[in-house]
């Protein structure tokens, strides 16, 4: 499974949810998160429907876009999010 | 046109921008120069950082003059990543400036861990919390002083005696005291603020670093009148904020008691309207207004002001929960609260009639869906 994850330098909940991400890759090693600046990596945005809240996360299950949420989770609720995603 | 969002940035103090032509008109010279005119603009700087130094109540060694509190807050952090390498956990909280963020991120995405400090109901730092997140490799706790919402001011001396009993600098972002309440800098390792927050000039900001502590500058050039920030001396600049700062200190107890009753004033009229409801509390400071106006959303409520010829702001534009206010939501636990909270900033400057024409507009407000 492979998560997106577009956030910004700028955003308090990007760099809270950072830590988080990290400590869910390290209990769920399948799991594959690419990070996307907003301000920075125009080219990987291009057909991702971002919105006004960050972080934004958009779910693959075989290259197919399954989920996308958004915002502040707790490292329970992003596993919830992402291991129940189809 | 109303302006009420003195927060973000306040109009230049006409005695404060006629110091600044003046200067740039007579001090043009560069100050590192070596001729006679030089010369002068290097005396006339140096008797500007003593004038700071006075009414800061510190050394004019302590002082960085740079381009914004944004600046300074990168270069505080970064600096000292620098400084110390071997300390790779930072302690913030999640209602700092976007460049005190930024420069976290920055740092977070070399390999440095980054803690967040929570807030208690009643809006002030958890210092218990903070406490159990300090290390031995803590770089730095950086906590801002004045919630740029709500207003609340925290106990900076506490939470510098915290740190500095397990040996860890303190720096805190006091833009939003600086000129409103007496800071103590002497308490703190480090401090960042602006002069646009005073009625000064954009472009020019202040790192302050206590005696004796020193990071790696991220600017390297001549040792011109910091070897912590180099660059030619913006004389005019610096000019201007010595005297914004000196107006701020010098009437600062007559204009936060105007602005209390200003503060007064609206509260008393805003408490019939049963739409509304305040948010900030005791400890904000009187020139913030945090309210809720229910059944509104900030998106549309900014351009329904605008459209009535008033200037406010909503919470700081970023990110995060579902459009709430974060800051809100921790001191009302409310959602529909913080789904609908406002930010009016008042000053001084700011006019009864200029009150009562915002309620008059918060009542003819339309309802959203």
């Amino acid at each position: 499974m492979k998560i997106k994850v577009v956030t910004a330098v700028w955003c308090h909940a990007c760099l809270l949810m950072k830590k988080r991400i990290k400590a869910l890759m390290k209990k769920n090693p399948e799991l594959v998160f690419e990070m996307i600046d907003l301000d920075f990596d125009e080219d990987k945005l291009i057909g991702l429907e971002v919105g006004k809240i960050l972080p934004v996360y958009f779910v693959y299950h075989d290259d197919v876009l399954i989920k996308r949420f958004v915002g502040e989770k707790s490292i329970d609720e992003l596993e919830r999010e992402i291991l129940h995603a189809d | 046109m109303i302006y009420l969002d003195y927060a973000a940035t306040t109009p230049i103090d006409s005695i404060v921008s006629d110091v600044w032509v003046r200067t740039e008109e007579e001090q043009f010279a560069n100050a590192n120069s070596r001729h006679i005119l030089g010369q002068k603009a290097w005396a006339f700087l140096q008797m500007q950082l003593s004038q700071m130094a006075e009414l800061l109540h510190v050394q004019k060694e302590n002082l960085i003059l740079c381009s914004s509190a944004t600046e300074a807050n990168n270069t505080v952090l970064k600096g000292l990543a620098l400084k110390y390498p071997q300390k790779k956990h930072i302690i913030t909280s999640m209602i700092e400036h976007a460049s005190l963020i930024g420069a976290a991120s920055s740092l977070e995405a070399q390999g440095y861990e980054v803690d967040f400090v929570d807030t208690k109901e009643d809006g002030l730092f958890d210092l218990e919390h903070l406490k159990s997140l300090l290390r031995t490799d803590t770089l730095v706790v950086s906590l801002i002083a004045v919630n740029s919402e709500t207003g609340i001011l925290q106990p900076l001396e506490a939470i510098a005696a915290l740190c500095h009993e397990s040996n860890i600098l303190f720096h805190s972002d006091v833009t939003q005291a600086m000129g409103k309440v007496p800071i103590n800098l002497k308490e703190l390792d480090f401090a960042s603020c602006s002069a646009h927050k005073i009625y000064g000039p954009k472009g020019i900001g202040l790192l302050y670093r206590n005696d004796d502590l020193s990071f790696i500058p991220l600017l390297h050039g001549g040792n011109s009148l910091s070897p912590y920030r180099s660059s030619t001396p913006q004389s005019a600049l610096i000019a201007a904020f010595v005297k914004a700062l000196e107006l701020s200190m010098t009437h600062q107890k007559e204009r936060f008691e105007k602005v209390s009753q200003l503060k007064t004033y609206l509260l008393d009229q805003l408490r019939s309207n049963p739409r509304v409801h305040i948010n900030s509390n005791e400890h904000s400071l009187p020139h913030f207004v945090n309210i809720s106006i229910l059944k509104t959303r900030p998106e549309k409520g900014i351009d329904y002001f605008s459209s009535c010829d008033i200037c406010l702001s909503s919470k700081s534009a970023c990110c995060g929960q579902d459009e709430y206010s974060a800051s809100v939501y921790a001191i009302t636990k409310d959602m529909e609260r913080a789904q609908s909270s406002y930010r009016i900033s008042i000053s001084h400057l700011t006019l009864e009639s200029e009150l009562d024409a915002l309620v008059e507009a918060i009542e003819r407000m339309p309802y959203e869906d």
